[in-house]
């Protein structure tokens, strides 16, 4: 699997996470904009959105998202993380080579 | 993402929130957020910022427009202040670690977020408009006492002690829900009184 289909999986896990309102890109701004431009090119879809670096023996992976108002923001982000940690090891990443960052960017209101 | 606060040289030259103009966002929230622009809907910041200026618009309206039409210069100057203050809030700023126990998972709450989450709270708060907010303390040390300094205007002829008792209580409720922060004190600023209107809440 490439990164960038990972990285459309993991985005839709975390958009099924109660308490994730929304997820934003989290990668750098200019990789982020090649990546759009990409993938209006090859008419593959969304891109993900979900950051994936690999190293040597080692995968980190980094969300933003935007959380529920109605419920504690640590709680959510722990089961967006418990669901990214999930799917990798479907994905059969080994527990101890994954690395999960999550960071909420915005607390709002469901609509 | 990125914010310029120097003043443009060039009217191209606009600061923007996430390469959006304040103008821009100022046009589409009047138009309802409609069509939707996936770039503005994308941006944390740009989010931010509109969800602040419709609370503006909604909570205050009323009462600005009437302070406005009696003192116009120094209202308008109070209203621009605010723009700007949620226009530098917006950023992303410094990470709120939150707490978990396994060390491969880490999990934070941006700055520009629980600053967002404050001024929510202050709006929230009958005869509040809030003005800025500030940290002070270690945002990045999980436990580390932190203090909260706001600045707001109050409507006039409320107990302003009583006000500002329940805007701390308020704000130390969210913050601690939402970010885990330890809030060592909360200083809140009235720096300034408007007149409500009939139809202002």
């Amino acid at each position: 699997m490439t990164d960038d289909a990972l990285s459309r999986d993991l985005t839709r896990r975390l958009r099924d996470v109660e308490g994730v309102l929304d997820v934003f890109d989290a990668h750098p701004v200019v990789e982020g904009a090649v990546r759009v431009v990409a993938a209006g090119l090859d008419l593959a879809g969304s891109t993900g959105l979900v950051r994936v670096e690999r190293a040597a023996g080692s995968v980190s992976v980094t969300a933003h998202v935007a959380t529920d108002l109605d419920v504690p923001t640590p709680a959510t982000l722990s089961r967006a993380a418990d669901a990214l940690r999930e799917h990798l090891a479907g994905a059969g990443f080994a527990a101890d080579e994954v690395v999960v960052t999550v960071s909420a960017r915005l607390v709002d209101a469901a609509p | 993402m990125s914010i310029d606060d120097d003043a443009p040289l060039d009217p191209t030259d606009e600061p923007t929130i996430d390469g959006q103009t304040v103008e821009r966002l100022s046009d589409y929230l009047d138009s309802g957020r409609t069509p939707r622009d996936p770039d503005i809907e994308g941006s944390a910041a740009c989010r931010l910022y509109l969800r602040s200026l419709e609370q503006v618009h909604d909570l205050s309206r009323a009462s600005l427009e009437e302070a406005a039409r009696r003192e116009p210069d120094r209202d308008g100057a109070w209203i621009d202040g605010l723009l700007a203050s949620i226009k530098r809030e917006v950023v992303g700023g410094r990470d709120i670690p939150i707490h978990h126990p396994d060390a491969s998972v880490r999990l934070s709450v941006t700055e520009a977020a629980a600053r967002g989450l404050v001024r929510r709270t202050g709006d929230a708060q009958a005869g509040v408009v809030l003005g800025s907010t500030t940290f002070d303390g270690d945002l990045a040390t999980a436990g580390a006492p932190v203090a909260v300094r706001v600045t707001a205007a109050a409507r006039y002829g409320l107990d302003l002690e009583a006000l500002a008792d329940e805007l701390r209580a308020r704000i130390v409720d969210t913050l601690t829900r939402h970010t885990g922060l330890t809030i060592s004190h909360v200083d809140v600023h009235i720096d300034d009184v408007f007149v409500a209107r009939e139809d202002d809440r």
